[in-house]
């Protein structure tokens, strides 16, 4: 507390400007607060569009209990580690304001009311209650907290609650379904029946007409409640992001307008190359809804420029076999739903736009499936990524950009490659693998596996026989540890100093980190993906660990992408058979399990079996506790009955729930492992799971 | 960011690691009683008998279960295929080898080319290892021909269910 009223001392001094920029008033859009360290989204309520609002490093703060205010269009947020409420403008620039008498309390719904200007914030639990906080500034009680319903009046299992555009009231629905009315004048609080749904509804919002959406964080389902029914149910809007962290807020006085519900298709390249509406983009129609590339199309708003998941994801109609080089075929294979025009167009010199003399595929008559084709990029092509656009149509004779009223575009990032390029995948071109550790060596674990659960792909490409680059992509699938571990990547075989450090590359959820991700003393490559894996995904509001326990679904928060370039002269077979070796190793100042006398930090590793640790593994650590590992004979980070503490699979796993043994999700397994890998060779998959027993969002 | 902003996020850094701690549970240092896995155990799967490999007695629980010696439990086994545009008479011929794969017609194969392990050019040849997911009893190459556009060239590989496999294709 003396940390936090120093601080509140400090920025009161004057430091921080007043804030310039309003939001225009009452803007239509929903927003929402999402991931530990705050990611704010616009989304359209209409169809579960969504896109970042707020640049990704707008903020580091963790936010919740959003609310718009209408009496002077700014966001409000709470911040539970200040204490204090963050006022953000129009151009996400952000305000700290430390209001007074409010108790030391994580608060993680609010809003602010209608009819005064006053944030209403709550927290469930018999010593807390809901709480106002005036934010007039002309008030005499302006930030200063009071208590409206004590917590043992008013305790419900709610994430976020709204304020009616009209009738003063704020409205919430709990997680077992029931809507109740709050009149925040006089502490009442009124159940006003069941909506027919339970969930954890972590953003709700308010229209003008009455209309109360609900978000389900587990599953980002919005569903809508006319709150004007004697008795209001559910029904299911829209699809939106899901997260295990959210709250959102709107300006209740704005429409949410269906017949805004997008049905245009838009490609996802630069701008550059015509893309957004507003600059011509090539776009699509629906049509009569049939003609389309591979298994469907999405329709959007307007462009998700590059970068966009959901338009990485939409991309399915083309599949190129062989790489692009200059003045050599590439072969693709195309699926089209209907007969149609094809159109493809190719970006070979690099200018940022398709020109008129690039145009590789033209008028290509096709009919529904899968039809393998070819072109020749020119001579002059140049070598590294470019853009190519593949257009599907009924008319003919279309351009690079603008309108068609039916079919796709889809926009793809190539490399052109030398012709002599050999690239190898694990555990195939666009499949992930999983790496599953229990996380209490030397201890033994539940063997749930999901204490770490990495899913990943690795990519090299060799020119001239030599390793010209490492890729390894991947994301964190799961985290039922309240440990702090970091995770790397070693690459035996690779030497630290074949590699070009300064020019290898980490990027986290779509950032490129400021730092060379490798660690420099080590012999054999090694690259830090992260030094603390919970600096970046945290379990939420009502859940114990991150993706673990059913009910808990959330998206994916950390999403990595790792590259290496080598330099020196490296041949394929000098170095480990993939997966190389990844690992866990203890974050700094944090304390393990029992048999360490002090937080062993970056001494202390977990490998797969029979993987020998990195040199700053502390070698008087083997041994202890349930670990049997035996250096002399090269036997690693395994216990007397030979089970590891880390498992790799090529297969995208579904993990076990929380403190179910894999056993009992995997049927399979135990034969598998006591066969020596003969028998029960496919028993990871999901064909072959008890699915009962694995994570479910 | 201004200089203020800078300053407000040093110090919630700092709160966060005041407010952190070490590691409670990790997936529980004192064996958590599952919540649900002694519910319902599946039977024995009974599909086939195992003649070759000595069974152990069923484990009752993972913590029990023994791993033969020198088995790392690794999941893949190693491939290594040499080939050759020449051996297909082409002086230039590109090489997808799959997982992935539907064979539609005699000779005719719908594949998945997100499943490749590796793609290459085979002129004048190539020698290459990749790791194959163990569940992968057969996969396919793909030999497309780049002098002149044809129709792709299919071979398939048997898994012979050892650790270390070679395979020249022609």
């Amino acid at each position: 507390m003396k940390t936090r009223n120093l601080l509140g001392a400090m920025i009161l001094s004057g430091a921080i400007p007043t804030l310039a920029t309003p939001f225009e008033a009452c803007p239509d859009t929903a927003f929402l607060i999402q991931d530990k360290y705050a990611q704010l989204y616009a989304i359209q309520l209409s169809t579960g569009f969504y896109e970042q609002a707020a640049p990704a490093e707008w903020t580091d703060m963790k936010l919740n209990a959003l609310a718009f205010n209408v009496h002077d269009q700014y966001l409000y947020a709470y911040n539970d580690d200040l204490r204090a409420i963050v006022k953000i403008d129009a151009n996400y620039r952000t305000e700290i304001l430390f209001p007074a008498n409010l108790p030391d309390l994580d608060f993680i719904a609010g809003d602010i009311a209608v009819s005064e200007n006053a944030y209403y914030v709550y927290r469930k639990g018999s010593d807390e209650g809901l709480y106002r906080i005036s934010l007039d500034p002309q008030a005499a009680d302006y930030l200063q907290a009071t208590q409206v319903i004590t917590g043992k009046a008013f305790e419900l299992d709610i994430f976020d609650l709204s304020f009616h555009p009209y009738d003063g009231m704020a409205y919430t629905v709990d997680k077992d379904g029931e809507l109740w009315k709050i009149n925040v004048s006089n502490g009442d609080v009124s159940n006003i029946g069941n909506i027919g749904v339970n969930g954890y509804f972590g953003g709700t919002y308010f229209d003008n007409n009455g209309h109360l959406y609900v978000a389900d964080n587990s599953d980002g389902y919005i569903y809508r409640v006319d709150t004007q029914q004697l008795l209001p149910k559910a029904e299911l809007f829209s699809y939106g992001p899901s997260s295990n962290n959210n709250d959102g807020a709107r300006c209740p006085f704005a429409p949410v307008n269906v017949s805004e519900t997008p049905d245009t298709d838009f490609g996802s390249a630069p701008d550059s190359y015509g893309t957004s509406f507003g600059n011509n983009g090539a776009r699509h129609g629906r049509g009569d809804g049939t003609l389309f590339l591979g298994e469907g199309v999405n329709y959007e708003p307007d462009a998700y420029l590059e970068g966009g998941a959901v338009a990485a994801e939409e991309n399915d109609g083309v599949a190129f076999i062989n790489n692009i080089a200059p003045y050599r075929y590439t072969y693709f294979e195309v699926t089209a739903s209907a007969k149609g025009e094809l159109n493809i167009w190719g970006d070979w010199n690099q200018n940022g736009v398709f020109d008129e003399g690039e145009h590789v595929i033209s008028d290509k008559s096709i009919d529904a499936g899968k039809h393998l084709l070819h072109f020749k990029a020119p001579k002059e092509t140049l070598l590294g990524e470019t853009w190519l656009r593949v257009r599907l149509s009924s008319p003919d004779h279309v351009t690079a950009t603008g309108g068609v009223a039916d079919g796709e575009v889809e926009d793809y990032k190539v490399t052109v490659e030398a012709a002599d390029t050999l690239t190898t995948y694990y555990p195939g071109a666009k499949r992930n693998a999983t790496l599953a550790f229990e996380d209490n060596w030397p201890l033994a674990g539940d063997y749930d596996m999901n204490d770490v659960v990495i899913k990943y792909n690795i990519k090299t490409v060799t020119v001239a026989d030599n390793i010209a680059s490492i890729r390894i992509k991947g994301h964190v699938a799961a985290m039922g540890a309240s440990y702090h571990n970091g995770f790397a990547f070693r690459i035996p075989g690779l030497p630290t100093n074949a590699i070009n450090i300064l020019a290898s590359t980490l990027t986290v959820n779509g950032i490129l980190q400021p730092y060379s991700p490798i660690e420099p003393e080590r012999a054999d490559a090694t690259a830090i993906i992260a030094s603390d894996l919970h600096d970046y995904v945290t379990s939420g509001e009502a859940c114990k660990f991150y993706r673990t326990e059913n009910g808990c679904g959330s998206g994916i928060q950390m999403e990595f992408q790792l590259d290496i370039p080598v330099i020196g002269t490296i041949k394929a077979d000098d170095i480990d058979a993939f997966p190389f070796d990844p690992f866990l190793f203890a974050t700094e100042g944090f304390k393990r399990n029992y048999v360490f006398g002090e937080a062993p930090g970056r001494r202390f590793e977990i490998h797969l079996k029979d993987k020998a640790p990195t040199e700053a593994f502390q070698q008087n650590f083997f041994g202890r506790g349930d670990d049997a590992s035996d250096p002399g004979r090269g036997e690693y980070f395994a216990n007397a009955n030979g089970m590891p503490w880390a498992l790799n699979i090529p297969y995208d796993w579904d993990h076990p729930v929380e403190y179910m043994d894999i056993k009992w999700a995997y049927p399979q397994f135990h034969e598998n492992v006591t066969s020596g890998g003969a028998n029960r060779k496919g028993w990871y998959k999901k064909a072959n799971a008890l699915t009962k027993n694995t994570f479910r969002k | 960011m201004n200089k203020q902003h800078l300053m407000i996020t040093s110090l919630t850094l700092l709160i966060t690691a005041c407010g952190g701690g070490g590691g409670g549970g990790g997936g529980g240092e004192e064996a958590a009683t599952p919540a649900e896995q002694n519910t319902a155990p599946v039977a024995p799967l009974t599909e086939e008998t195992t003649s070759v490999v000595t069974v152990p007695t069923e484990a009752a629980t993972t913590s029990e279960l023994m791993v033969p010696a020198g088995y790392d439990l690794g999941q893949d086994y190693n491939l290594t295929v040499t080939a050759s545009a020449q051996s297909f008479s082409a002086n230039t011929a590109y090489l997808s080898i799959c997982t992935g794969f539907v064979e539609t017609n005699p000779g005719a194969f719908d594949v998945d080319y997100d499943s490749c392990l590796i793609q290459t050019n085979m002129a004048p040849s190539t020698t290459t290892s990749m790791a194959v997911p163990a569940d992968a009893d057969q996969v396919l190459a793909v030999v497309l021909l780049l002098d002149e556009p044809a129709a792709p060239i299919y071979r398939v590989w048997q898994s012979t269910g050892e650790q270390d496999q070679y395979w020249a294709i022609q």
